[in-house]
């Protein structure tokens, strides 16, 4: 997928994910009963494979966009590749850190304030007490948050919690940088910001970048190439160009 | 930058070593959840920790005028304490034991925000009852400290007290264990956690909280000698009370062995499930 002289940063090895699509009730305490007496007789549950046996390499370095369809497993694939949800079958092998920013509400806890909310998260992503002082205020004066530092997440409108989100996502150290649908509520002047500091971290230090978005001009001004997915299989790997075109064929666009 | 780090991510479950590894490393947010926790039990309340204080007290009062003033039952104290002191003791553990074990069997709802949105250690989250229950448990012994000088009868308790450590760990590994079991069992069929209530309420009355292990019938006491809490209660009254200690050494070991058994059984439900928890929340 890249210059044959980059390093395999991350190796996606038949990679399947499987969800059960019907509701967990009596009838699936059943079905799953059934499954476990009746050995050989299918269980009468229904399930989805959101990621179809998928293979991949992706190099240090590499920008990619991640596109397709909704319910096509850009955001399974995120979660996978976060450690959120595990694979039913197949390997993802990481070779570095992960920092991740995954859409929605992020995993802030609305009762705390803004400043337990960035310990906590800096916490989860393996940083001691030390190093979260250290870059503290680098998140807080990115996020444009200075005045509400001691304010509950809920009274934040959810451009200014997004915003928050992303400062810490972009702050905190990783090599690969995992992002979904992260500029969703935000301003333009804001989402400029992070994208300029986003370029330059990303060739300052190296990083190899994952964006999930529906937004073209933005993937093809952070990412290198895309990948295109359909039904949880890759469709298209390559030039961003291409690859939104044959996007754009495919949904008779 | 973090150190070099290299992660496989598969469908296995993972090994013991494999957990407690990443419970060694996830110190600080074990210490940043069980802080926000605390400060989320208390946001907007008036009395804040000082509650579990008062709680005890309540609680002891309405049992000891059931069971002493109503019921007549005679705990034998030999007129030594009053019957309060006799069921105080007991609660003190119990209230330990029972809080953290239900509050551990909803961790992984009460967290699913977090679970959902990031990858943290599964384990982490069953510290925080632990950790945070201490304040009401600390509070419960000072309590009867208070009471016991009141009363006059701390007699060699200065060497005693060092009993309450293991005490207190096999009431943590008894809470972790009915917690993980009841966790990770109600992820995907959520019965479980609604009978847990119901299920405790029974467990207490066989739990020597309420009686000692003297006062059972001969042809009942296999309920004491199974039963790993009456050690820790009558243990607890020993220490505190000076009450006789009468669980024998044999007794000791099987409560012991039914301890580690149940225990084991506990880790090997979370390592078969700890892969699917987010597919089920």
């Amino acid at each position: 997928m890249n210059a044959k002289t980059s390093k395999k940063i991350i190796e996606i090895k038949n990679l399947t994910k499987i969800y059960q699509l019907n509701q967990f009730n009596f009838k699936s305490f059943k079905n799953d009963l059934l499954k476990k007496f009746e050995k050989k007789k299918v269980g009468r549950n229904k399930f989805i494979k959101a990621i179809d046996d998928l293979t991949l390499n992706i190099f240090e370095g590499d920008k990619v966009g991640l596109i397709g369809k909704n319910g096509s497993g850009k955001s399974t694939l995120m979660r996978i590749l976060s450690g959120i949800t595990k694979p039913s079958a197949g390997e993802v092998i990481l070779k570095d850190t992960v920092t991740s920013a995954l859409q929605g509400s992020f995993a802030f806890q609305s009762d705390l304030t803004a400043r337990d909310n960035i310990n906590q998260f800096c916490a989860f992503k393996g940083l001691n007490f030390r190093k979260t002082n250290k870059i503290f205020n680098t998140i807080v004066n990115f996020a444009e948050c200075e005045n509400f530092i001691e304010t509950p997440i809920k009274r934040f409108s959810s451009g200014m919690s997004m915003k928050l989100a992303l400062s810490i996502a972009i702050h905190i150290p990783g090599q690969i940088m995992i992002f979904d649908e992260i500029f969703n509520y935000i301003d333009y002047q804001y989402k400029e910001k992070v994208k300029l500091f986003i370029k330059k971290k990303i060739i300052s230090e190296g990083k190899t970048l994952i964006l999930v978005s529906h937004d073209q001009d933005l993937i093809k001004d952070l990412c290198n190439k895309v990948l295109l997915l359909d039904k949880g299989k890759i469709k298209f790997v390559g030039a961003t160009d291409e690859g939104f075109n044959i996007y754009r064929k495919s949904s008779n666009l | 930058m973090l150190k070099h780090h290299y992660k496989k991510l598969t469908n296995k479950d993972r090994s013991i070593s494999e957990i407690i590894r990443e419970i060694r490393f996830s110190k600080t947010i074990i210490v940043r959840l069980s802080i926000n926790k605390l400060k989320l039990s208390y946001v907007q309340t008036v009395l804040g920790p000082f509650y579990h204080y008062f709680l005890p007290f309540f609680q002891t009062l309405i049992f000891n005028f059931l069971l002493t003033d109503i019921a007549n039952v005679d705990v034998s104290t030999d007129g030594k304490y009053p019957n309060f002191l006799f069921y105080f003791t007991g609660f003190v553990m119990w209230n330990y034991f029972a809080s953290s074990a239900i509050q551990m069997s909803t961790v992984y709802l009460e967290h699913n925000k977090i679970i959902e949105n990031i990858y943290v250690s599964r384990f982490a989250f069953f510290f925080i009852p632990l950790i945070n229950n201490f304040i009401p448990l600390i509070m419960g012994l000072i309590n009867i400290f208070v009471m016991l000088t009141y009363f006059g009868i701390n007699d060699g308790l200065v060497l005693k007290i060092f009993y309450l450590l293991p005490i207190i760990f096999l009431t943590i590994i008894l809470s972790t264990t009915l917690g993980l079991i009841v966790a990770c069992l109600s992820i995907k069929y959520r019965d479980i956690i609604k009978s847990t209530g119901i299920l405790l309420q029974f467990f207490l009355m066989f739990s020597g909280v309420l009686y000692s292990q003297g006062q059972i019938p001969d042809n009942y006491q296999l309920i004491a000698y199974l039963n790993p809490f009456f050690l820790i209660t009558e243990a607890s009254r020993w220490i505190w009370l000076s009450n006789p200690f009468l669980i024998s050494i044999d007794q000791i070991l099987s409560q012991l062995f039914i301890t580690l058994i149940f225990f084991v059984i506990s880790i090997i439900i979370f390592r078969r499930t700890e892969k699917n928890i987010v597919d089920y929340l």
